[in-house]
This record gives structure tokens, sequence and C-alpha cells, in this order.
């Protein structure tokens, strides 16, 4: 029986252990730093001629980089979604799950915050946030909360890792030697003792207490950003509400994508299983449910007063020129995901997948729907504004970043998946021992 | 034939030979305290509106077009207005008469014939004087002309009395002008309470005659403390959420600070955990 336990340890150890990239991992890691490459040139234009690159103006000042901002602090709640609360109401089959979403979080929230630099035209200034910020402005509280979120989410990912470190230091024929010093640098401390598995397991348990209204915070203090100003579209105090629960539903959408792509690149049939995908089935559907009930709140309400200064906007979204994404990004980011996840056969893995990738691309673009319309309806338009200032359109400089930061986001996630384990062979050991004692 | 070549030719000097009108007007003002000044207009008429004709060369003269009264030549700019200083040099001619003629000649040119635009006034001045009840505040405006050397009351002279303000004059009451008696003299009911005035309360009433045919336009002001001085709101500097950053509400310090320090503070505490963790992996 212990043989067969051992023989099983090993096999879940060869198993999760990071893998080489194959061909098909390098056209795509390739793939990514190309698309980096071009947001970075584009990035650099913009740094040396100015925000002339953009087609931002007098009316449209927040373009796709604040839409992509808010899309990426609204995936990054993800990490608080898997680890914190499965964690604190002991969802037993969270184990593959977690190590994920820790990682599309970090890489989310680094973005957020490098894309909201990319927006400044002069970035250098930042400092100057720190040395004469305004306590009162809610986007000084936002730099807080996201570099607080950002701290966290990186510790979790850490301290979570500690014991894989140990076990991949161990079994550094089978890793190779390319991250050998950077496991010893990170974690050769771990022994795996009774006294630091103590310590480490109630650290994760405050982080995870913490994590949760940090990162209702970091999405709350965004939406504010918003709902703060007197704006047809933003002036709403449903704001905090909605965009949290939109974040938490894409969040968890770009789980159950990333759950696919690693379980068919890694072949982790075993491990994330039908079962993983059922349950986040559920959950999706739920959130979505959820999203969709606040948006009904966000539209339906005001379309039943139609205020005379809300009524432009909101003719533009629903039969006018932003109509064709709006309804869009209703359709393929909720309703169809939800008619596709409602029943049991749209809760296997390919339509969970198919599901995901609607309510992540609808996201996206629902993101930019909350930004950009508003943006061309002011309340007091100016005298005479010249034509262009009535639309917007992104530069290829604004598409080439925005899609190089999203691109980025990936790649930092395929680099972590290339270095770490995508779920924890401790957890899973552990999660294993635990049932073959019962 | 001949009567087609001859209506051609016609046409030819009607287009060649047809001059427009020119205006050129000539106002003159005096300002309390101030040296007289005149404004000298050429202006034509262009689909039923007068705009200014600019590159006219235009004398102005006093009294007389001799060379000797020339008070100043200038070229008309796009506005079609210029003013026009008396120049020290005429102060013995001033100072003698009783009455002024100013005459501005425009040389003709393609578009112009030679106009001539001229303006005779009487000396005159006015006095404001004010008395005050608790009820009732008044005005009394004197208007004087010039003759023979002596002041004398000028009788039906129509005047507006009013407060100066930033932008433009309030008229103190409800009548729009008035008119002075035999005397000279008229007396207004200042209407406006309630009116701010500067930091002292102060503020500044005006007396002036507007294009009269004999007088021209003459001003007098006189300061007083019928106004209401502003209560300064330095709300600005006190703790407010539209303040600066060292004026932060307390209320919002605490909440922030304590957010921070309780959730920075978490993270210092598990900090310092992984180095214990650290530390007992070295020791055991």
């Amino acid at each position: 029986m212990e043989n067969q336990n051992i023989l099983a340890a090993d096999k879940v150890i060869h198993d999760l252990l990071p893998q080489k990239f194959g061909l098909r991992g390098k056209i795509w890691t390739a793939t990514l730093i190309i698309i980096c490459l071009i947001g970075a040139y584009a990035y650099f234009l913009q740094l040396k001629n100015g925000l002339v690159v953009t087609n931002m103006g007098d009316y449209a000042s927040w373009g796709i980089y604040i839409s992509n901002f808010v899309f990426f602090v609204a995936i990054s709640l993800v990490g608080s979604l898997i680890t914190a609360i499965f964690r604190l109401t002991d969802v037993k089959w969270r184990t593959p799950l977690t190590r994920i979403s820790e990682m599309i979080a970090v890489s989310a929230i680094t973005f957020a915050s490098l894309i909201i630099i990319v927006d400044m035209g002069r970035p250098e200034r930042l400092v100057n946030l720190f040395t004469h910020g305004r306590l009162q402005s809610p986007i000084m509280w936002d730099v807080i909360v996201i570099g607080t979120y950002f701290c966290i989410s990186l510790f979790l990912l850490y301290i979570t890792l500690l014991p894989d470190i140990r076990i991949m230091i161990k079994a550094k024929e089978m890793v190779g030697k390319p991250f050998a010093k950077l496991y010893k640098w990170l974690g050769s401390f771990w022994k795996g003792t009774e006294a630091q598995e103590k310590i480490r397991n109630r650290s994760i348990t405050i982080l995870c207490i913490v994590i949760i209204p940090v990162a209702f915070c970091i999405h709350t203090v965004t939406s504010w950003l918003f709902a703060t100003t007197y704006r047809p579209g933003w002036d709403s105090t449903n704001f905090g509400a909605y965009f949290v629960s939109g974040a938490f539903l894409v969040g968890a959408g770009g789980v159950v994508v990333a759950m696919y792509v690693f379980r068919k690149v890694y072949k982790l049939e075993q491990y994330i299983t039908d079962k993983h995908f059922e349950k986040m089935g559920r959950i999706l559907v739920l959130l979505a449910l959820l999203y969709l009930y606040f948006n009904v709140n966000e539209y339906l309400v005001p379309a039943f007063k139609m205020k005379k200064s809300e009524e432009v906007h909101l003719t533009a979204l629903f039969v006018g020129r932003f109509a064709p994404l709006f309804w869009f990004a209703i359709l393929v980011g909720m309703i169809i995901p939800i008619i596709i996840i409602l029943f049991k056969k749209g809760r296997r893995p390919l339509p969970m997948f198919i599901a995901g990738v609607m309510v992540v691309v609808g996201a996206w673009f629902k993101r930019y729907l909350i930004v950009t319309p508003t943006l061309l309806h002011p309340f007091l338009p100016m005298h005479d504004a010249p034509e262009k200032y009535k639309h917007y359109f992104p530069s290829w400089q604004e598409w080439a970043i925005a899609m190089g930061s999203l691109a980025g986001a990936l790649l930092i996630i395929t680099l972590l998946a290339r270095i770490f384990p995508v779920i924890s062979i401790y957890k899973t050991l552990t999660d294993e021992n635990e049932t073959a004692q019962k | 034939m001949t009567l087609l070549l001859a209506g051609i030719i016609c046409d030819a000097q009607d287009s060649t030979n047809e001059k427009k009108e020119l205006q050129l007007n000539v106002t003159y003002y005096l300002p309390q305290n101030n040296i007289p000044y005149l404004l000298v207009t050429t202006k034509t008429k262009v689909e039923r509106k007068f705009i200014g004709v600019k590159d006219l060369k235009v004398n102005v003269y006093l009294n007389s077009t001799s060379d000797s009264d020339l008070i100043q030549s200038f070229q008309s700019n796009a506005t079609g207005e210029e003013r026009i200083y008396i120049p020290p040099s005429f102060k013995g001619v001033w100072d003698a008469a009783s009455s002024l003629t100013f005459i501005a000649v425009a040389a003709a040119n393609k578009e112009f014939d030679e106009t001539k635009g001229e303006v005779q006034v009487n000396k005159a001045k006015i006095e404001i004087d004010t008395s005050s009840t608790d009820e009732t505040k008044n005005v009394t405006v004197t208007v004087k002309t010039l003759q023979n050397g002596e002041w004398v009351p000028a009788k039906d002279v129509e005047l507006k009395i009013a407060v100066k303000r930033s932008i433009g004059n309030l008229p103190i009451g409800d009548e729009e002008t008035y008119t002075t008696d035999s005397t000279g003299s008229v007396t207004a009911e200042f209407k406006r309470d309630s009116l701010l005035g500067d930091s002292k309360g102060n503020f500044i009433l005006v007396a002036r005659t507007e294009d009269n045919e004999t007088l021209g336009n003459i001003f007098a002001e006189k300061n007083v403390t019928w106004g209401i001085a502003p209560t300064i709101d330095n709300s600005f500097d006190n703790r407010s959420l539209w303040a600066t950053s060292r004026k932060t509400p307390v209320w919002l310090l605490f909440m922030a600070y304590s957010i921070v320090i309780g959730v920075w503070g978490t993270i210092i505490y598990l900090v310092s955990q992984l180095f214990k963790i650290k530390k007992l992996g070295k020791t055991s």
C-alpha cells in the first residue's frame, strides 16, 4: 500500500512538474514576445511624440488604455475568488484551480499597474502622486489599493509555492538546470517542518482574509473613478457592485479558459477533470446571471426615466452607433454563455472553454463601452467643438499598446507556468493522502 | 450698333467711376480729470451693414483746416476707428475758447471722394453731489457750460446716472435718463440697495452725457460708500474634499490611514513570518 502511494506520488510529481516548451509552446511564446515588442515600439513613439499619437482628445480623454486597465483590474479579482473564498469556505475541489487563478491575478494586476502609466502623457510625473498626492482623489485610492493588491497577490502566489519549490529542488533531474538557482534562491530554506508548515498555513489563512476586502476595494475604487463624476452612464450608486460582479465573472471566465488550455497542453485530464468544469460552470452561470442582473439595473432604470442628458447616451448604446458593440457585449459576454452553461452538456470542457472565451472577449468590449461612450456625451458639450472630438477610434499605436499589454499578461502566465507547477503538487499529494486515509 | 456700343461704354464708366459713400464721424469725449479725446470713424455701408474702411488718410483739425490747426494725421485701420488725443501744443487755443470745432478730412482715393466730418462742442463740465438720510440716498448732478469765460448752468441736458460695474454701468434708479432743470441740476434717487461694493463697500457713481449735440460725451465720477462690503468665503482654506493635499479632511485621513496601516501592518507581519520560516529552515 505504501509502495503504491509512493508510486502514485512519483506520478503526480512527474505529471505536475513544469515542462519544457514544445514546438507549439515556443511558437506561442515567440508570438507573444513579438506582439509585446510591437507594443513597446508603439509606446516608444508615444513617449517620443506625446499622446498626440493616440486618437484621444478633449472629449474622449480616456480610450482603450483605460478600458484595458479596468479589464485587467477585473480579471485580477479571480485570485481572491478562487484561492481566498474557496479556501475559507473549504471547497475541496479547488486544488487544481488555485495556482492558475493566482498566476492570472499576478499577471493581470501587473499589467493593470503598467497600462495606467501608459495612459499618462508624462509618465515620469507618476512620482508626483506620492510626493503631492491628494487623499481626497479616488485616483490616489486606486494607486494605493492596486499597489497593495499586487503585493498581496504576489505574496500569496509565493507562499503557496514554497512546498512545491522544495519538490522541484529535489527533482532537479526531472526539472532540468535552467531554473535550479532560482528555485534555490526562492525556497531552499523550506524544509517542510511542522513548525514551518504551521506558520505557512496561518499566513495563507490571514492572506486569504485580507485579500477579499482588498480585492473588493480595488474594483470598487476603480468603479468610483467613474461614479464619483457626474456624467451620463457613470452617475450611478450601483457602480461598485456592478463592477465587482463583472470582475468575478470575467475572472472566473479567464480561469475556465486557462483550465482548458493547461489541461490540453500539459495533459492534465486526471487533475483538471470534467467535475471541475462542471463545478466552475455552475459558478460561472451564477456569476453571469448576477452580472446580467446588475446590467438590467444599470441600463433599464435610467432608460425607464430617460432623462434628457441620459437619453443621447442610452440611445447611442441601444440603437445608435454603439449598438452593435453593446448588444455583442451583452449577448456574447453574458446571455449566450448563460444559455450554454445552463445545460449539463454545456458544462463539459469544450463548451465551457467556448463560453469562457465569450465571457472574456465580451468583458473586454464591455469595459470599452463603459469608458468611451460616456466621454463622447458630456453634460456640458463644448461650444463649437470640432467634429473629430465627437468620435473616437483608437490609433494603431493605441491598438498596438493595448494588444501588447494583453500579450504581456499572457506571457507572464506562460512564463510562470514554465517555471512553476500550474497545479500545486504538494496540495495534490496532501489531498490524495487524505482521500487514501479515508 | 452705335447704341450697343454706347451702352457698353456707359456700363464701363458706371463700373469704374461710381464711388461709394463714406461716413466720416467725429465724436468728442471728455473724461473727468483726464485728457479729452476724439473718436474718428471711417465707415461705409455694405449689404445694409456699416463696416470699417481701412487705409484711408485722414487729417484731423481744430477750428479750421489750415496746416497750423492740424491735430493729427492717421491711416485708418480695419476697424475704421481711431482715437485722437488733443496734443499739449493746443493748450492755449483750448483754454481761450468756450466752443471748439473739430474737423476731420479723409483724402480721396479710388473708392471714395474726399469727405469731411466735423463736430462743434461747447466746453462743459459735470459735478456730482450726494446726500443721504436714513431712508433715501440722492444723487444731484449739475452740468455747467463755459460762456464768456464763466461757468453757467446748462439746462435741458440729458444725462445718464449710473453705478460703475465690472462690465458696464448699472442705472441708479428706474429712469434710463435724467434731464437738467433751469439751474443745470437734476436730482435722482438711488434705488440700488444691497449693491456689492469693493472690500470697504465703495463703488463709483457715474454721470455722463451721451452723444450730446452741443456738449459731446462728458463724464464725471464720484466714489461713495453706499455699497455692501463682500464677506470673503474663506472655506477654500478649510479642510475639504476639494482642498489641497495639506487640507485633507481629518475623517478621511483617519479612515485612509487606518485601512492602509491595517492592511500593510498585516503584510509586514506576514513578511516577518516568512523570515521566521526562513530562520526555522536554517536551524532545522
